[in-house]
């Protein structure tokens, strides 16, 4: 339809106008553009609203109760620490960890023979022992990335210079952050089954989620889901709509698969149209094989799901590497095409094998490889292309198109420059999208044409990210289909949202605009996203209460998210409509409502701005109330007087209790704790001058006051004298953010003047000080006795001490001297030869390998020998004893020289050759 | 989140990573080639796809001495060129253009994308072994080491990482983080957010902010200026806005898009050449033909239309853009059209002035056919012809006899 130059098709972004076709024939529509204006408006106000979590990170629905107690599962780690507070942790409370520990002793036939035997205890006619999937052994494969090795032991062995330890503090740094295993993808799904027998009963399809659980993502969880109404209001119109949702109702709809291999992909074939039925099988890609898995019955009325899986294709049945990525034949569920991280592809067909179980086994003559030797990544992907015998193969810089029966391949896309391939989906027989770091490209795979073609991209903006995938939902109408795309990284909760249309003649076209959706409640980046396939709109549509409106702002989209890094899949739906808000009085599960409850918490936390204006114009909202009450009748004097009366009568009666009590914590009070300050709409001047009054008094009756100068320093980081400068200052500052500064800094700053202030009684003081002194051990309480010394004193005994150290250090210096005379030049002979031992080894060692770190460190050996053996050797200044030695040590020394000379310019050389 | 538009804003540590893949990939692009050579006889299917790709070889370097020859540099003979390109290759740090002797950097896209089914080749059916593939990388890691262990620990953690198959996640915080960058950093998520909520005000005041900031380069984000202008001013605006930045950046025409130069940035949306006409000019005239209604545009606007599209086309340096010579007549045909709907005015008139106005009409129809016709000559655009050939018989059906 759109005019398209070969072979970029029409390139668009934010802004950007493409090429259009004149229709001069009606007024409204004259030209045909590649951008639709009206997806712009429909996809305004997208927003995501929570319905909570669909599983949680043990693979459990949350909703549901009676599986929650008894089902362990590996993502719980077993501590190695022996910590008793993280032992005991199991149980309720400490007696009961006592009975138990009892029991154990008991059963150890140590001290208590006889078992104390509970009171309450029951005895069950039938215990279901739990099945922890930790300690399942593996059998093929071992997770490197989780392998078990006690704390200790990596603590220990990392400071060392061993060669586990070396090996671990490495290993443990290269399997960081920073990278990422690119094949893994795909680890949730919601699709829809249709066994063999429900498809001959003319049943419905199952929605069914699949995906991966557990913390070595070992575990496949499925489930069948069933459908539910939430309500959605709208404020605005007072109207309220039913949103058809879907979740997982009960325990026996789960069913969990374990292996004892990390689950990389989970691949669903997608049928061509014209078959009319959705699969009932998939695959599951692991490390070292590839199975698929059957669903052969799902019971209507319980839900129990029957499922039979496939041999295992192990990864060296086809070449030498394990597999990245394999596709259905979408017109041939039969049919399969594997491909491993090295490009090696072959083609594979499901079929009955001997024992009465089904396989998968390889095309020998249909196979090849697109191995590119400049190609880094891992990440491959392979997909039916145009028609039956073409695949589409890509890493992240190529992608080929062959035709395994016509025997012919072509590079389609080589991108080695400025962009890399990050993601491909067949939207259906016609049409794909591929996703790479700058633009979303739709690409033509009819039948008809003889090659892939370009026909439209948008250019995505989303700044360089490795870790960007995509999904996208299709929603059918009657003269376009919408496709959204949604474009998701494992970095930030973000999608990044582009709606496409293509109409029934074929023409395709863009939004004008993007749009940004947070996921609530979604904290770490995000792994997958996946919708419910509903067929048409109507199904949604139905329960709509408003049905004039039914259009395209009513509609949602079920949503589902799996969180990177843990197993959390969240439930979502997506709204067009500003105002659909989660209705509160609805029948949710309490689960859901509490974390809905937290997620709102967190966002507030966060989101609320934080600033002085409205903290202070909040205080002075408050002060104005008080204010308002006072009565402005009675003298200002009489008030500071009446209170000035009512604070000493109780501290009188306070200090006269404290003299009888010897509990140390009521050493100190707050004058808070006597009474409030009134509000006094008074000056500075008249406060300060009340306090130093009131310490003034107290002064006499042994009472020490908060020293206010320490105060204003620890306030404003400078000595000043009175209240009145802090007063000044504080204005100065905000008197900028609003009209009522001096009332308000009056104000705030008698109150922290206020309730700053405290006080004790001196001798109790002492005392409590005596008493501190005493209870402490010996060494501490000699610095503690040195504080209060004169420097004069301290001096003597720091000399005391200095001869005590003299005596105790010289004995030894003495004998050491003595010592090593004879013996420094025994060891000089002898580092002289484990030199020339080790800098032949490197000679050799550097002539013949090249490799890098081994080098480094045995060069650095000698040198480090050399140096070492420096300050053994004699010394100039001694004559040696034996003549022997005099032609012995300037040999030495030259030889060292030599070797020195020697490996800097071998190092030299090498360094040139290589740069 | 979104790309900065700024200039030279990777770190240093961001470009020594990239130098080393490009080293390790030259490595095992050489050992892979000279286990190919060395050993393996010929066979048929082999020595097919090699002829194809020699082919292929000598055309890029014909192509790239005609290019040469157009900027100026005297290129004598072969030898003189052989000779640049060793230089080229055994100077040191140029292992980007090294790599990219190999590959062509396309002008118009991101990627290269294949034009027609002439390249297709037959499977190759060579899998690769574990054993071949060990020694092949064997030789590559271990002429990778020393300019390895130069290099700082993280650096070859992650690149050791990297050739074992594995993506780098933080790969993209290659920003500097200085204060400059941050502002940036900031300015530019905050304008895509208002944008994308259609917060125009907003969004205009951070583009205004973004391209004073120093290192900035407007050229990044021109279309989102000229969508945010042309929502909160309007078209008329928009189209200033285009024009302007058209007349400060009007020298792509000179520009030859050089293979040999590392560029930074990919010129797709951001620059043109002699052979490719920028987007913007591109997005100008689409922005000016199909937004202005047939009413408000007067004809001599329509003129001034006109005659820039001829400067583009018929002065040398020619345009040789197909898409250019595509607006061209279709500019002409929506012209036709408009003077066929006004024709009915002259049905009463005296039959001279109605022959003027039935040759205007004729006259467009004539250039556009012409136009697109050359459009496809360029054979690069597929033009709706079916919608075309109707438009002309709509307006021939509209013309007075």
């Amino acid at each position: 339809m759109l005019p398209i130059r070969r072979p970029i098709g029409v390139q668009l972004g934010l802004g950007i106008e493409g090429p259009a076709v004149y229709s001069g024939t009606n007024e409204a529509g004259k030209w045909i553009t590649g951008v639709n204006e009206k997806l712009s408006e429909r996809s305004l106000h997208m927003k995501m609203i929570s319905l909570g979590p669909l599983l949680d990170k043990r693979g459990n629905s949350p909703g549901i109760k009676d599986n929650g107690n008894n089902s362990h599962n590996d993502d719980e780690f077993v501590s190695d620490s022996d910590d008793s507070d993280s032992s005991r942790s199991g149980f309720e409370d400490e007696e009961e960890f006592e009975h138990w520990k009892s029991i154990l002793v008991s059963k150890m036939n140590w001290d208590n023979l006889s078992p104390v035997i509970p009171e309450n205890l029951q005895i069950f006619s039938k215990v279901d022992m739990d099945h922890n999937n930790f300690y399942d052994i593996n059998e093929s494969a071992s997770l490197v990335h989780r392998d078990f090795i006690p704390g200790h032991v990596l603590e220990t062995s990392g400071t060392q210079n061993g060669d586990l330890g070396s090996f671990l503090s490495r290993h443990r740094k290269k399997i960081s952050t920073h990278t990422f295993d690119p094949t893994i993808s795909g680890l949730l799904h919601v699709i829809k089954i249709q066994t063999v027998s429900d498809l001959r009963n003319g049943k419905d399809p199952h929605n069914f989620v699949v995906c991966v659980s557990g913390n070595s993502r070992s575990r496949l969880v499925l489930g069948v889901m069933d459908d539910d109404y939430v309500p959605l209001s709208e404020p605005d119109t007072a109207m309220e709509t039913k949103a058809r949702t879907w979740f997982i109702k009960t325990s026996k709809n789960i069913v969990n698969i374990p292996y004892q291999t990390q689950i990389k992909k989970i691949v669903f074939p997608k049928l061509s149209d014209m078959f009319d039925r959705t699969p009932d099988m998939f695959a599951v890609i692991t490390d070292t094989f590839i199975q698929i898995i059957k669903i052969t019955n799902i019971n209507s009325t319980s839900g129990n799901i029957t499922y039979s899986l496939s041999e295992k294709l192990k990864f060296n049945e086809f070449s030498d590497f394990p597999f990245s990525d394999m596709a259905f034949n979408p017109w041939d569920m039969n049919e399969i095409a594997v491909v491993d991280i090295m490009g090696n592809w072959s083609i594979g067909k499901i079929k009955k094998s001997l024992n009465n179980s089904w396989k998968i086994s390889l095309v020998n003559d249909m196979s090849g490889s697109i191995f590119d030797e400049e190609e880094l990544s891992n990440w491959k992907k392979i997909s039916w292309s145009s028609s039956y015998t073409r695949l589409v193969i890509m890493s992240r810089s190529q992608m080929i198109e062959l035709d395994f029966m016509q025997n012919w391949q072509i590079t389609i896309v080589e991108a080695k420059s400025w962009s890399t391939l990050r993601d491909y989906k067949r939207v259906d027989d016609k049409m794909s999208v591929l996703l790479t770091s700058k633009e979303i490209i739709f690409l033509d795979t009819n039948s008809k044409n003889d090659q892939i073609t370009r026909k439209l991209s948008w250019k995505h903006d989303i700044s360089l990210d490795n870790t960007i995938k995509f999904s996208f939902h299709l929603i059918k109408g009657e003269e376009e289909t919408e496709i959204i795309i949604f474009i998701y990284s494992k970095k930030h909760p973000l999608l990044y949202v582009h709606v496409f249309s293509i109409n029934v003649e074929g023409l395709l076209q863009a939004s004008k605009n993007s749009r940004v959706i947070t996921l609530p409640g979604v904290s770490n980046g995000i792994g997958d996203v996946t919708f419910i396939d509903s067929p048409n709109l109507e199904s949604d549509q139905i329960y709509s209460t408003d049905t004039e409106n039914s259009s395209w702002n009513t509609s949602w989209i079920n949503v589902y998210v799996k969180e990177n890094k843990t197993s959390v899949v969240h439930r979502f739906i997506l709204s067009r409509s500003r105002s659909h808000e989660l209705n509160g009085n609805n029948n949710q599960s309490e689960t859901t409502k509490i974390l809905n409850d937290e997620i709102e918490g967190e966002i507030n936390q966060h989101t609320i701005p934080v600033s002085v204006e409205v903290y202070l114009h909040k205080i002075f909202e408050n002060l104005f109330d008080f204010d308002s009450k006072i009565d402005d009748s009675q003298n200002i004097y009489d008030l500071f007087q009446s209170f000035g009366y009512k604070i000493s009568n109780e501290l009188n009666g306070f200090i006269d209790k404290l003299d009888d009590r010897t509990d140390h914590r009521m050493v100190r009070k707050f004058l808070k704790e006597f009474g409030e300050f009134p509000n006094f709409r008074e000056n500075i001047a008249e406060f300060e001058s009340f306090i130093k009054q009131l310490m003034e008094h107290y002064e006499g009756e042994d009472i020490i006051f908060t020293d206010l100068k320490h105060m204003y320093k620890s306030l404003l980081h400078e000595d000043i004298d009175g209240l009145e400068l802090l007063f000044n200052k504080l204005l100065q500052c905000w008197e900028m953010i609003t009209d009522h500064s001096e009332v308000l800094t009056t104000k705030v700053i008698m109150s922290i003047i206020w309730t700053i202030i405290s006080f004790c009684k001196r001798s109790h003081f002492t005392e409590l000080d005596e008493e501190l002194t005493n209870r402490l051990k010996e060494p501490y309480k000699e610095i503690i006795d040195t504080w209060d010394m004169d420097e004069s004193e301290l001096d003597e005994e720091l000399e005391k001490a200095d001869l005590v150290n003299n005596q105790f250090f010289s004995q030894p210096q003495f004998s050491l001297n003595t010592e090593t005379q004879i013996p420094t030049i025994r060891s000089s002979q002898v580092s002289r030869n484990v030199n020339r031992g080790t800098s032949a080894t490197t000679n050799r060692v550097s002539k013949i390998s090249r490799s890098r770190i081994g080098t480094q460190n045995r060069l650095e050996r000698p040198v480090s020998s050399f140096l070492s053996s420096q300050p053994s050797t004699l010394p100039d200044t001694m004559t040696p004893a034996f003549t022997l030695m005099q032609s012995n040590v300037p040999t030495l020394s030259q030889s060292q020289g030599t070797q020195l000379s020697q490996r800097s310019k071998k190092k030299k050389k090498r360094v040139g050759g290589f740069g | 989140m979104f790309e900065v538009p700024t200039i030279d804003s990777t770190k240093r540590s961001v470009v020594n990573f990239k130098k080393l893949r490009y080293q390790y990939m030259n490595h095992m692009y050489e050992r892979n080639r000279y286990n190919k050579n060395g050993q393996g006889l010929p066979t048929p299917v082999s020595s097919e796809n090699e002829m194809n790709a020699s082919e292929d070889e000598v055309s890029h370097k014909r192509v790239r001495k005609r290019w040469r020859r157009i900027v100026g540099e005297s290129v004598s003979s072969d030898e003189e060129e052989e000779e640049e390109e060793e230089d080229e290759q055994e100077q040191e740090g140029d292992e980007e253009k090294k790599y990219f002797s190999r590959y062509d950097k396309p002008e118009d896209s991101f990627e290269r994308w294949a034009s027609n089914t002439k390249h297709r080749k037959s499977i190759n059916r060579k899998m690769m072994s574990y054993k071949k593939y060990n020694k092949l990388t064997k030789y590559s890691r271990k002429k990778i080491q020393v300019p390895l262990i130069r290099s700082n620990r993280k650096l070859q953690e992650n690149f050791l990482s990297v050739i074992d198959g594995y993506e780098l996640i933080d790969d993209n915080i290659n920003l500097k983080e200085n204060f400059t960058m941050v502002n940036v950093k900031l300015l530019t998520d905050l304008m895509y957010e208002s944008i994308f909520k259609e917060n125009w005000k907003i969004a205009y005041r951070c583009f205004t902010l973004l391209i004073r900031l120093p290192k900035t380069s407007i050229r990044k984000i021109w279309n989102l200026g000229s969508m945010i202008i042309e929502n909160l001013e309007g078209i008329n605006k928009t189209i200033e806005f285009l024009k302007l930045f058209n007349n400060i950046h009007s020298r792509y025409k000179k520009k030859i898009f050089n293979q040999t130069v590392n560029y930074r940035e990919a010129p797709v949306f951001n620059d043109g050449s002699r052979n490719k006409t920028p987007i913007y000019i591109k997005t100008l005239l689409w922005k000016e033909i199909t937004t202005t209604s047939t009413s408000s545009r007067t004809s001599s606007n329509y003129n001034e239309l006109i005659e820039y599209l001829s400067e583009l086309t018929l002065i040398p340096p020619f345009m040789e853009d197909s898409e250019i010579w595509y607006i061209y007549g279709i500019v002409h045909l929506q012209r036709a059209n408009e003077l066929s709907m006004n024709l009915e005015h002259y049905i009463d008139n005296s039959s001279s002035s109605k022959d003027i106005a039935n040759n205007e009409v004729v006259q467009n129809i004539k250039l556009a056919q012409k136009f697109l016709k050359k459009a496809k000559e360029l054979s690069k655009i597929e033009v709706p012809e079916r919608q075309i050939t109707l438009m002309i018989k709509n307006i021939e059906g509209r013309m007075i006899h």
